[in-house]
């Protein structure tokens, strides 16, 4: 669908019906990436990225992963601090 | 007016023993089962109803998520059933107890989520993740999504609780103030009884479409799990 001449409005100096045309064409972009898995071919990933992105399924869910180890470790160093810590001895 | 404004809610006993297995039971003896091809008028107008209900709820699932079909069906003529039921004059309503709509919500939405970490373990992760997130928002979003999942099942419950407790205590108030106002003023009587006629029929929806909207959001968490 060709959106750039979707209104014929367009560049008759209607800037608003030009905006609304745009909105349009994000919106099918949008849908366009939310495809699905079959969509990751399309994105073209180097280094860390290739496997921490907000944008593919597996960038994704590494990204989630990533976060809850975190999270699990940090729970688990403030757990072992707690232990470590000898208890404070009245004077 | 009661001087207990909430004793319809508490679970009714007789000689001591609960009776609340034998109402939440009693609505399923209103549905007449047949084993007859052609039926009476009310089994076909039942079968009329079911199969208007299944076929614009379940067009939107796939294979794996129409095994599902009896369950979501059962759950909104149970809750639907109940809900009217309640409306009845000194009736206890189940639905009105927030631990019978939890021991719905959560069980139903717990299977939905389980159903999509098994069959779809990678969609399901990376689902806690917006497309297109900026890098730095991405740990406060992934928690953001965590929180809303298991916020799920509680707003699930909770919606049915509030709205059916609500309105039964809003008939039970007006209907009170009705009452106290008879001997008072006749035209003041008179508008409130109005109202509270308007608001017996908002209830009559409200019981309706919160049973709708109730199975129509697990199947909804059933729909993003297959």
């Amino acid at each position: 669908m060709d959106l750039d001449h979707a209104s014929p409005l367009c560049g008759a100096g209607m800037e608003s019906d030009c905006l609304l045309v745009r909105a349009h064409r994000e919106a099918f972009a949008l849908i366009e990436i939310m495809a699905g898995p079959e969509a990751d071919a399309q994105f073209h990933f180097t280094g860390i990225k290739k496997y921490f992105n907000s944008y593919t399924l597996t960038g994704r869910m590494n990204c989630v992963l990533a976060t809850y180890g975190s999270i699990a470790l940090i729970v688990l160093y403030f757990k072992l601090r707690s232990k470590k810590t000898p208890a404070v001895k009245a004077t | 007016m009661n001087e207990n404004l909430f004793a319809s809610f508490i679970t009714p006993m007789m000689f001591g023993l609960p009776l609340v297995t034998l109402i939440v039971l009693f609505p399923s003896l209103l549905f007449p089962t047949s084993n007859r091809l052609v039926n009476n008028r009310l089994i076909s107008l039942q079968q009329w109803m079911l199969q208007l209900v299944s076929k614009q709820m379940m067009s939107i699932h796939n294979t794996k998520g129409q095994t599902w079909a009896l369950m979501l069906m059962s759950l909104i003529l149970f809750i639907g059933s109940t809900n009217l039921l309640g409306l009845l004059p000194h009736s206890f309503t189940p639905t009105t107890q927030l631990s019978m709509n939890l021991g719905m919500a959560i069980p139903l939405w717990a299977g939905a989520v389980i159903t999509g970490f098994r069959n779809k373990t990678k969609a399901s992760l990376a689902h806690f993740l917006p497309q297109g997130t900026p890098t730095p928002l991405i740990p406060m979003l992934v928690i953001i999504e965590t929180i809303s999942l298991f916020i799920q099942p509680v707003a699930l419950a909770v919606r049915l609780t509030a709205n059916i407790t609500a309105g039964h205590l809003l008939i039970h108030l007006i209907g009170g103030a009705t009452l106290a106002l008879m001997s008072i003023n006749t035209t003041t009587t008179l508008i409130t009884f109005i109202i509270l006629i308007l608001l017996t029929v908002l209830e009559f929806a409200v019981a309706m479409i919160q049973a709708y909207v109730f199975t129509l959001l697990v199947s909804l968490y059933l729909h993003d799990n297959t």
